[in-house]
Formats: structure tokens, C-alpha cells, sequence
């Protein structure tokens, strides 16, 4: 009796999960398709960044005089310099310099002097598309953070609905009608990249939602001064007064000096021109994942210290690796690959779980031509806006909103499923196939740059896959009206 | 003389043979009809030492993530080599009615679960975050820390508690009063 009343609390239970993760799950999928999408894409933002503009002189070595000249050149441009103003040195992945002010960005030649303005509209079309979905910074970031505490619900109530986990750990049954197909790849992505997900979801959280934390704890132990609860998890600034003149030169010898295993990655001077001025050089450590550590100096480059983001604290640690995780920028370029994979795996469940739902109504509505409309018009509203911004310098987020709505009313006006994936499909790959011949005759030998090639030749591969998936859903339809 | 420069790339070589010897393993005994014990311990130990290999490699922060990434790709590769293949059919339509429209209530429900799911929730668990970094944690910038990586868990925790009840109100006020107790607590601990 008492085993029979265990068995049926075991059954509601999991049938009240499989509701709460089956609701869940339709009322966050398509902007969580949309976050996931964009989300494996952005990790190869440094290469789309280079892309974006292949004219720009690159080089490895940039030399302490170089970054000095730039901070000359700088604050001969500007009437009134920004508070921190970074110069952002050449790696691996990017190897050109740049400096930022927080409102204007330029490239660097090699010998420090300015060069164009940093120009990336589909880049950053793309960043704010998953960071903020669009939206106004702040509301958007809270709203997609959101979307990471729903993500982490969605994970859990998975693993509680799954009462089969192990039994079928690696069941996969193609074919069919296709629901069985669907349910087996949402389940095993799902499992087996449980880690990764849960991973990308909690991080995901804390970018935008760490704020509310913020507040409470900032009033609870702080008086409602939230700068001091910032310094004490990320470090103190040091407070100088009467500083001496910039000199760059030195604090890149000295820091080599402190540290002989760090690899600078930026260098910032904070309050420029102003008697509080000084040097913060970021750098990252071998086998760290913290996004870096910060050494801190005088204006005229006598070492203070470090802030303590490598051999500070736990917490301060673990807080501050959270970026590199997240970004999956560490290691090689097979890390980032990966990432794209486990991210591309994250859109499938997403897609694939509302796949399942609108299956199993048994009936084929504008429901389904909709969805269909907007899962395959998203890569064709990204392609449609890389296009527009290299050839007609067109807002890229105008074209890309403009083709996503396109695309729905063309799904709704065709309302044949099969037409609709083998129309946007096509489209697709004849957008992407025209961009990178008009890129190509555009900047003409400039596309024979290694990085250059590898990514056009990802987005041929790209074309090719989609006129093939495009043939073989054609062929599956045929052989069904057959 | 010996080429050291090979190590790292033995290694790695190593680490991912022996993931897929346990892999193989763990899919072989899965198979059969019957648990086979000796064969999945045989298979846990070589993924523990696949693991072992990474972080000797890598680092305990690159290496458990190596290992895990190294884990994913090979038993997702696995699953669709030995995937089950069947004709293609059409999905069977039934001629179901079309849903009806949202009733008021429903409507009203589905607004307060919203509303409740962001705000409820939410509060209740950064609260209770906090309360258990209080107790548990000594430092404070530690306890901060601690929140900062684990609130989104307990929100998610709060969330899955709220949609799996039958009665949203009593839990709601539960969760209310829970969250006034622990946000007392905070300041008095």
C-alpha cells in the first residue's frame, strides 16, 4: 500500500514538472531560440569585428611607445577626455590595437597613432540582439537575464520530468513521424549537455539580475552605498591625488617586472588629465579563467599593486570568472567551436520543445506556419541585415526587424510548412552567397587574409549545408505525398 | 633525446581515448539486457581518469571544463553513429477543435503567475541566498560572492515550486511571509 501511494506521488509529480516545464517552456522558446541563436554566433564576435572591416592594418606587436603615442593622440583630439579611456592591445584572435573612450572607439596603427573609427553594425547588431534583445539597455538586459532564471527552471524541471534519464541515456530513433525523433535530440542534448546549460543560464542571470542583489545587500550592510559593496567583491581603487604626468613606458616595465607570467590584454588610465589619474594594465594569468588581472599603477608608472582578481579573495575570484565562462573566449579556437555546438544544441531544445507541443495539438494552423516563419526567417533576417550593412549601409537593425516581419507574413501568406522552410532556406543561402560576392568585390585582395577566408569560407559551408537540407526536405516531402 | 614538446599533445590524446573507452563501455553495458557491474565500473574509471589527465593538463578550471566539452562531443557522436533509423511517415493529423479563447480567469492567473514568477520568486530567492551565505559563510565579501553565483539557482528553485502548485495563493502567501522573515534575519544576523 505504502510502495503503491510512493509510485502514484512519484507519477503527479512528475506529471506536475512535465506541465510546469511543458508552460515554461512555450512561453519563453522563441526568445529564447532568439537569445540562444545569436548567443553561439557572438562568440566569434572578434572575428566578425575583423571582418567587418578587413582594411585595418594588423600586427602582434605593439610596443609601450606605441600606447603612449595613442593617449598623446587622444587627448589632442578630444576637447574634454571620458574618465577611462582603454587602449585595448593586439592578441592572437584580434591582432589589431584599439582605443575606446566608452563613447568613441578607434583603431590604432602600429606606431600608436589613430586610425578609422571602429565600424561593426551587424557586430553589435548581433551583441545587442542577445544582450538586450533591442530593447533599452537596462530593461533589456533585466528582461534577457530573466530568460537565464527561466533557462535554470527549464533545466530543473527537465531532469525531474526525465524519470527515464538512464534508461535512455542513449536512445536516438530517427525517422518515423518525426515526434519521436524530436523527443529523443531535445532529451539527449539536453542531458548530456546539462552542465553547459545550466552553466550559460546562471551566468546568464547574473549579468543582468545581480543588480537586485546589489540593492538589498547594499541596504542591509552597507548603508545604500552600493559603489563600496562593489569594491569590496571586486577590489578598491587607489585614491591619488596630485598625480604626476602620464608615462605609460614605464608601467609596462615595471609590470614586467611584478609579474613575468602575465600577458597584458588592456591597458586603461582612469580620471585622464586630472590630478587623480592613474594606470591600470589588465592582464591574463596561464591556466586562469578569470577574465584578468588588474595591476595597478601611478600616473608615472610606479607599481601600487594588484587589485587581487587572481589571489584575492574566493569569491572575488569565482565572481570575476564568470565572463571568460559565459563568452567561452579561453583556450583555442576548438574551444570556441564547441561552444558554438553547445550553443547551437541549446536552439535546437528550444525549438524542438515547442516542435514537440505543436505536434502533439494533431493540426496544422497559423500557429505552425508562424513558427515556422520565425524559426527558419531568423538566420534569413541575419543574413538579410549582414548584406544590408556591407552593401547599402543600412541600419542593420532596421533590416534585420524589417525581414524577421517579412518573413512571418510570408509564412503566413504560403501556409504550407514545407514551402516555407524550402522558400526561406533557399533565400537564405542566395542572401549569403550574394554578400560574400559583393564583399569579395569589394575589398578585392583584402579577402585573402587567413581570418578573412576561414570565415568566408564558414559562411560558403554555411550555404552549402542549407541548399542541402533544403534538397533533402524536399525529397522527404515528395517521398510522403508518395 | 626526448622530444618534451609531445607531452601536452599525448596528453590530451590520452585523455580523449580514455573518455571514449568509457563511453563505449558505458553505451555496451547499456545495451545489454543485463546490468553488467564490473563493465560500468571498468567505464566510470576510465572517464575519472580522462578527467584526471585534462586537469593535469589544464589546470582544475580549464581541465574540468576540457573534460566536460570532451564528454559532450563524444557521447552526442556515439548516439546519432548508433542511432535507430526508421521509414519516414506522415505526422497523423486528428481533427481536433481549434482552443478556445482565454476565459477572464485564466487570463488573470496567467498575469499574477507572470507578475509572481519575476517579483515573488525573485525576491524570495536572493533572500534566502543571502540568509544561507549568512549563515554559513563567514566573510562577508565571500557571502556576497556566494549570492551573486547562486541566486538565479534558488529563483529557478522558487519558480518550479510555484508552477508545480495547485494552490497559488496559500503558496504565494507562504513565500511572502518566508521572504519578510529571511529579509528580517538578514539584518539582524
Amino acid at each position: 500500500m505504502i510502495i503503491m501511494n510512493k509510485i502514484n506521488l512519484k507519477k503527479i509529480i512528475v506529471k506536475k514538472m512535465f506541465d510546469a516545464h511543458s508552460s515554461v517552456g512555450l512561453a519563453v522558446g522563441a526568445i529564447m531560440y532568439l537569445i540562444c541563436l545569436t548567443g553561439s554566433l557572438a562568440v566569434f564576435y572578434p572575428e566578425f569585428e575583423r571582418w567587418e572591416q578587413p582594411n585595418v592594418a594588423e600586427y602582434n606587436d605593439f610596443s609601450s611607445s606605441s600606447v603612449s603615442q595613442a593617449y598623446q593622440e587622444y587627448l589632442s583630439k578630444v576637447e574634454i577626455p571620458e574618465k577611462s579611456v582603454y587602449v585595448v592591445l593586439p592578441t592572437a584572435e584580434v591582432p589589431r590595437a584599439h582605443l575606446s573612450d566608452g563613447e568613441q572607439e578607434w583603431w590604432l596603427n602600429q606606431d600608436g597613432t589613430l586610425g578609422e573609427s571602429i565600424r561593426k553594425p551587424w557586430t553589435e547588431m548581433l551583441q545587442e540582439l542577445h544582450v538586450q534583445l533591442h530593447l533599452p539597455k537596462t530593461l533589456g538586459l533585466v528582461i534577457v537575464s530573466f530568460f537565464g532564471i527561466m533557462l535554470t527552471h527549464l533545466v530543473i524541471s527537465g531532469v525531474l520530468t526525465h524519470s527515464r534519464i538512464f534508461k535512455d541515456a542513449f536512445t536516438l530513433n530517427w525517422g518515423g513521424t518525426g515526434q519521436k525523433q524530436q523527443i529523443d535530440l531535445h532529451n539527449r542534448l539536453s542531458v548530456w549537455g546539462l552542465p553547459f546549460h545550466a552553466m550559460i543560464a546562471i551566468t546568464g542571470a547574473f549579468f543582468g539580475l545581480v543588480s537586485i542583489l546589489v540593492i538589498i545587500a547594499a541596504s542591509a550592510f552597507y548603508d545604500n552605498d552600493r559603489e563600496a559593496l562593489i569594491a569590496d567583491i571586486y577590489g578598491e581603487e587607489p585614491v591619488i591625488t596630485n598625480a604626476p604626468a602620464l608615462n605609460v613606458e614605464r608601467s609596462f616595465a615595471n609590470m614586467a617586472i611584478a609579474d613575468r607570467q602575465a600577458t597584458p590584454i588592456y591597458i586603461v588610465v582612469q580620471n585622464i588629465g586630472s590630478e587623480k589619474q592613474f594606470i591600470e594594465i589588465a592582464a591574463t594569468l596561464p591556466q586562469r579563467l578569470i577574465y584578468s588581472e588588474i595591476y595597478q599603477f601611478h600616473a608615472d608608472g610606479e607599481y601600487i599593486g594588484q587589485q587581487g582578481m587572481a589571489n584575492g579573495p574566493i569569491g572575488r575570484q569565482a565572481v570575476y570568472s564568470v565572463y571568460r565562462l559565459h563568452f567561452g573566449h579561453f583556450g583555442n579556437v576548438a574551444v570556441k567551436l564547441v561552444y558554438l555546438v553547445l550553443g547551437l544544441a541549446l536552439t535546437y531544445i528550444s525549438v524542438s520543445g515547442i516542435n514537440i507541443w505543436l505536434n502533439k495539438r494533431g493540426r496544422v494552423d497559423n500557429v505552425n506556419y508562424l513558427w515556422c516563419g520565425f524559426v527558419y526567417g531568423t538566420p534569413l533576417a541575419l543574413s538579410a541585415s549582414l548584406m544590408a550593412s556591407i552593401y547599402l549601409s543600412i541600419s542593420a537593425y532596421w533590416s534585420f526587424w524589417l525581414t524577421l516581419i517579412f518573413c512571418l507574413v510570408i509564412a503566413r501568406t504560403l501556409k504550407s510548412l514545407s514551402k516555407i522552410r524550402t522558400t526561406l532556406l533557399m533565400t537564405t543561402a542566395a542572401t549569403l552567397l550574394t554578400t560574400i560576392i559583393g564583399y569579395t568585390l569589394i575589398y578585392g585582395k583584402l579577402v585573402l587574409i587567413p581570418a578573412i577566408t576561414t570565415i568566408n569560407l564558414c559562411i560558403l559551408f554555411y550555404v552549402i549545408v542549407m541548399v542541402l537540407h533544403s534538397r533533402q526536405l524536399r525529397r522527404r516531402d515528395k517521398t510522403l505525398a508518395g | 633525446m626526448t622530444n618534451l614538446s609531445l607531452l601536452p599533445f599525448i596528453g590530451e590524446f590520452s585523455a580523449l581515448l580514455l573518455c571514449s573507452a568509457g563511453i563505449f563501455l558505458l553505451w555496451r553495458n547499456w545495451r545489454q539486457p543485463t546490468n553488467h557491474k564490473l563493465m560500468q565500473l571498468v567505464a566510470m574509471i576510465f572517464i575519472i581518469s580522462s578527467a584526471a589527465v585534462c586537469i593535469a593538463l589544464s589546470g582544475i578550471e580549464f581541465g574540468s571544463i576540457y573534460f566536460l566539452c570532451i564528454l559532450f562531443v563524444l557521447s552526442c557522436l556515439l548516439i546519432f553513429i548508433t542511432k535507430k533509423s526508421t521509414k519516414i511517415q506522415l505526422l497523423p493529423q486528428r481533427n481536433s477543435a481549434p482552443s478556445t479563447p482565454w476565459s477572464r480567469k485564466k487570463k488573470v492567473k496567467f498575469l499574477y503567475y507572470t507578475l509572481a514568477l519575476f517579483f515573488l520568486c525573485g525576491l524570495c530567492g536572493v533572500v534566502l541566498t543571502m540568509t544561507l551565505a549568512r549563515l554559513f559563510i563567514d566573510s562577508l565579501s565571500t557571502q556576497l560572492a556566494f549570492s551573486a553565483l547562486a541566486f538565479p539557482v534558488f529563483w529557478a528553485l522558487a519558480s518550479v515550486w510555484l508552477s508545480c502548485t495547485d494552490k497559488l495563493l496559500r503558496t504565494s502567501i507562504i513565500m511572502t511571509f518566508s521572504c519578510a522573515l529571511m529579509f528580517g534575519g538578514i539584518f539582524i544576523l
